[in-house]
């Protein structure tokens, strides 16, 4: 069977006959896009409800062009009143990356890596940066020790240290949008706006996880 | 549903439900469990069913649903494995801080996801995005012949479709670092 005579839909609402079933079934095991097809149609079917809800948020609605025009109305005013744009150190964001544990979900994590997660999940920053720096002396090419350090080095106010560990990784992993995305605020922060111009465009450029949030911040920086 | 006519039917059926099963969980080690449950729940029903035919659909629905219900279960398990790691990483009790921060981040994640996936299905050329809706988003979706019945549309075009659709859903949601599979 081939992934175009396989009904995904049938299968899945037992509508076909037994041998029907048992070749899609035979070709499901055989076929990883056709499985991840199947995986994919269970769980829209499985959050219909809350799929159905956001599309009727995502249409368009009756009051949007008046709140649009009182918003245009509204930034202009700002302008006429004589705003001043912020500081790129202003429009630099603050937090720091949300401690997503990928360690917990793949591999064993050493305990010193989770004292220093602990203390980074507690926001006790100095904590955090003495941890994970402890823990970088023994095993300097960890990544996310040195990611995550970079973080806490930001959020102390130490962008240039914040800054030199980023562009190590950057070098290591350039296709980490993580890493561009605080490089380039760290970069704001110091004043250097053409440094994270740089940096934005290639994120705005790109597809991943700050791509929007680039191109906000490089439409920002430009005024 | 006739106890005698259900053993004879799962007997002599068996090889198909564990293909069912182990198309969907991919995963050996479930199917065995997965065709037991389906097979309390079938002996428990009180459907009524007259003929062997009517009776080997409902056994085919009842083992595909099962299937289904453990892999959704399962992703549950593991995300609440994350969720375990978090408390022996942060202090025991519910209101670690880590604990805190995972659930809110796996919260956030199925919240970004579905966000993408509706947004994508949103940006379907509109034949594709038609073949979603009716067939996977609606409340009771026609079988992919009544469909191409009333449309007048070849099945095979509306698979293709179908296809296509979940091929673009699925690229972006890996672009995105969004798609994840048990």
């Amino acid at each position: 069977m081939k992934c175009e005579d396989a009904d995904l839909t049938g299968f899945l609402n037992s509508d076909l006959d037994p041998d029907h079933t048992a070749a899609v079934a035979g070709h499901l095991e055989q076929c990883p896009d056709c499985h991840e097809r199947l995986l994919l149609l269970m769980e829209i079917r499985q959050n219909r409800t809350e799929l159905q809800r956001l599309k009727k948020h995502s249409r368009p609605h009756a009051l949007v062009w008046p709140i649009a025009a009182a918003i245009v109305f509204m930034v202009l005013l700002g302008f006429w009143v004589g705003l001043r744009a912020p500081s790129p150190r202003q429009l630099a964001v603050n937090t720091p990356y949300p401690l997503v544990p990928p360690e917990l979900r793949t591999s064993r994590v050493s305990s010193e890596f989770l004292e220093a997660m602990r203390a980074y999940s507690n926001r006790n920053w100095p904590l955090a940066e003495s941890k994970f720096q402890r823990y970088l002396a023994a095993d300097p090419l960890n990544y996310d020790a040195a990611f995550y350090l970079a973080n806490v080095e930001y959020v102390l106010g130490k962008y240039s240290e914040s800054e030199r560990i980023l562009t190590q990784l950057a070098t290591r992993n350039p296709g980490d949008d993580r890493v561009q995305w605080y490089l380039a605020n760290g970069r704001l922060k110091q004043g250097d706006r053409n440094g994270a111009k740089a940096v934005l465009e290639k994120l705005a450029g790109g597809s991943g996880e700050f791509t929007d949030q680039a191109k906000s911040l490089l439409r920002r920086i430009r005024r | 549903m006739d106890p005698g006519l259900l053993e004879d039917l799962w007997t002599s059926h068996l090889r198909l439900f564990r293909h069912i099963a182990y198309a969907i969980l991919r995963h050996t080690d479930y199917v065995d469990e997965v065709t037991q449950e389906a097979f309390v729940r079938a002996l428990k029903s009180k459907t009524l069913i007259s003929t062997p035919e009517e009776a080997l659909l409902y056994l085919k629905k009842v083992v595909t649903n099962v299937s289904i219900d453990h892999y959704h279960r399962r992703r549950r398990q593991l995300q609440d494995q994350d969720l375990q790691m978090a408390d022996r990483v942060s202090e025991l009790g519910s209101s670690s801080p880590l604990r805190q921060v995972v659930r809110s981040e796996e919260e956030s994640l199925k919240s970004r996801r579905l966000q993408e996936i509706m947004r994508e299905i949103e940006s379907l050329p509109p034949e594709q995005r038609l073949v979603i809706d009716a067939l996977v988003l609606s409340e009771s979706p026609p079988t992919l012949a009544a469909l191409s019945q009333s449309t007048g549309v070849p099945s095979s075009t509306l698979k293709s479709r179908l296809n296509n659709g979940l091929d673009k859903i699925r690229k972006n949601l890996r672009k995105k670092n969004l798609w994840e599979v048990m």
